[in-house]
């Protein structure tokens, strides 16, 4: 990632016509679906209720849900794992790794890993990871890193995948994204023929059957976890779900919010390795619950953001998101989820411009299938991480003051009105006095305030009227 | 809606297998009815359109032993299912909510069947359909899973490209349903 601040990762995304042209075009077409998708349920706002209550109940009482999946899993076979921190997590990946002897691993698509950067931890441990995933297999292809949470590779248009294809796979350049699909299903397939190591995230764990639950649409997925001796799991903490039966409310927010469909076209719930008798499945099983920051954030103001299911909904939505991709957060999670989650998860990451590169427009919490209230979250956020300089505090301070005192008010309103609009041309300002500068420092004038102030022109109203 | 546009009013039970059609074909699944006496001729119209090596569960051929003139390749290395282009299973019930066939691996189950072939042939009986998401997980006993319970809700597909749908990625480009009974 370059080392450039997030301001100028952004202000070069803005001036990116392709990118913007590739966001648009594909936000605007997953909200669209999403819309008509949500529609077409009874009582949406219900359910998003339901999934939020649910979503709080487990986190509300986490340990006691940990330890009930533990049991489940390790009842029907499966090895347990508890991963306070990245480092942790990737430990315990390579050390299954070795143990087991596997040299190829065949990924399903997961941001848990991304977050604990688990393939270069497993490449330096001498295993080949293969992303399954078409969107991520691009990424992987092109040595990037995803720039949405469900739609990889969003910030790409058909011919900078074509140009990737043709530099490294030598498929001839084509406007047929078929061509490219076919191209990417014969490689894979013959990675799935080899692989020994299947690893993956989960979109949830059903605590009382320890069931693994992975949705996904192109079915590679099936492949990673069903025909590799071993299979690896990677979950955050907050995946997890009381019951089955709650595990619907969710699968029917999910692909809805995600991608406007009803339900994706795969959705496996993996309950242990194969059975005595099974024909084929994995013999062995881990999960791996990575903590990383997460109980950590349980105990902030904080804590709803846990609810998140990685839709995406609030990435397609977000004004700040369509403008400036993915990649300029910065950080694994981006979005109006990742700038509450990144600050949170690595609070010395000196993400603190993240929570206040946002209009607190509400149309991320209005998306939210688990109803987290992204701005207040946002707004919080930017509470605690404010270091304001000294003068700037007094200056707040004062203008606290002036806004509580009518006379007070009244004066300084004529005094500075007076004061921009000797400095007006063509009923605008082009470079504000201190200390309203800064405002005009970029590309931005300030429109010259009115000769009269709506308090005068009030007065006058009423008193014409009397 | 006007009165006299209502549909005929029919049994719930056929109205399942209505909405599991009309779900499952919107999501690009292919399905017809069949009375349990026709499957034979049915599987070998899609056999015969698709060509190629087949594989057959044996928990199907158990079921119809009739079958078996179609194959009796119930248990396949690695490299031969790669070369098969027809896998035939069989589902444990369906959802109507969601137009999904419900596989369950077993003994005589193989994961692989319904995932490695480029086409896959589904039988569900029609009893087996559930109205929804919820009725069916409700039907399971969380302490008696199999180890692996697949909701195949259509063919492979992906958007990652400009949005722009393709199907048959990974695995099944094309899912053929049939409601026996």
């Amino acid at each position: 990632m370059a080392r450039d601040s997030f301001r100028e990762r952004a202000a070069a995304a803005t001036h990116d016509k392709r990118l913007r042209a590739a966001l648009y075009s594909a936000t605007t077409g997953i909200d669209a679906r999403r819309r008509k998708a949500w529609a077409e349920l009874e009582d949406v706002e219900a359910l998003r209720e339901q999934a939020a209550s649910i979503k709080d109940r487990v986190l509300g009482d986490l340990d006691r849900y940990l330890d009930q999946v533990t049991e489940s899993l390790e009842r029907v076979g499966a090895r347990v794992h508890r991963a306070r921190t990245r480092e942790e997590a990737t430990e315990i990946v390579v050390r299954i790794a070795r143990e087991e002897g596997c040299r190829l691993a065949a990924k399903g698509k997961s941001m848990t890993t991304e977050e604990i950067d688990l393939n270069s931890a497993l490449e330096a441990a001498g295993v080949e990871v293969v992303e399954t995933d078409l969107g991520e297999y691009v990424i992987q292809l092109a040595g990037e890193k995803p720039s949405h949470i469900t739609a990889p590779i969003v910030h790409k248009d058909l011919a900078a995948v074509s140009e990737i294809f043709e530099k490294r796979l030598g498929v001839p350049r084509t406007d047929d994204p078929r061509v490219l699909v076919e191209a990417a299903r014969e490689a894979l397939r013959d990675v799935y023929r080899r692989c020994d190591l299947g690893i993956t995230g989960a979109n949830f764990v059903v605590a009382e059957s320890g069931s693994v639950v992975i949705v996904m649409n192109e079915g590679n997925g099936r492949f990673c976890t069903s025909l590799p001796p071993t299979h690896v799991v990677l979950a955050g903490i907050e995946k997890l779900v009381p019951t089955l039966e709650d595990l619907a409310v969710f699968l029917r927010l999910l692909a809805r919010s995600a991608t406007g469909q009803r339900i994706t076209t795969d959705t496996l719930l993996l309950t242990g390795p194969r059975r005595v008798g099974d024909a084929d499945g994995p013999r062995s099983l881990h999960v791996v619950f990575l903590d990383a920051g997460r109980s950590r954030i349980l105990a902030t103001d904080q804590s709803s953001i846990l609810r998140c299911i990685r839709c995406g909904a609030c990435l397609n939505v977000c004004p700040v998101y369509r403008s400036i991709g993915g990649h300029a957060y910065g950080t694994v999670y981006p979005g109006p989820v990742g700038k509450v989650l990144a600050p949170l998860l690595d609070p010395d990451g000196d993400l603190g411009a993240l929570p206040r590169a946002s209009t607190l427009c509400r149309a991320c919490a209005d998306v939210c299938p688990v109803k987290i209230d992204l701005p207040e979250l946002l707004v919080s956020l930017r509470a605690s991480t404010a270091r304001l300089p000294w003068l700037r505090c007094q200056g707040l301070r004062a203008a606290a003051l002036a806004l509580r005192s009518p006379a007070l008010y009244v004066w300084l309103q004529r005094a500075i009105r007076g004061r921009l609009r000797r400095r007006a041309r063509n009923g605008w300002i082009d470079s504000a006095p201190w200390p309203l500068a800064p405002w005009t420092r970029a590309e931005r004038d300030l429109r010259a305030p009115p000769s009269r102030s709506f308090r005068d022109l009030w007065r006058e109203r009423e008193g014409g009227k009397r | 809606m006007n009165a006299d546009e209502r549909p005929a009013r029919s049994s719930p039970e056929t109205d399942l297998v209505g909405i599991f059609s009309r779900v499952a074909e919107e999501v690009g699944i292919q399905v017809v009815r069949v009375p349990v006496a026709e499957l034979l001729d049915r599987v070998r119209d899609i056999v015969e359109a698709e060509g190629g090596g087949i594989v057959i569960e044996e928990t199907v051929l158990r079921d119809h032993p009739e079958l078996a003139s179609i194959s009796r390749r119930t248990g396949v290395s690695r490299e031969e299912l790669f070369e098969a282009r027809l896998g035939i299973v069989k589902a444990e019930a369906a959802v109507a909510e969601t137009g999904s066939v419900v596989l369950a691996a077993g003994a005589g189950s193989p994961r692989a069947f319904s995932i490695v072939p480029p086409v896959v042939v589904v039988l569900v009986e029609r009893g087996r359909i559930h109205a929804d998401l919820t009725e069916w997980l409700r039907s399971l006993d969380p302490a008696d899973l199999a180890a692996n319970l697949t909701l195949l809700s259509g063919p492979s597909r992906t958007a990652d490209i400009e949005m722009r749908l393709v199907t048959g990625v990974h695995g099944p480009g094309t899912v053929h349903v049939l409601v026996l009974g």
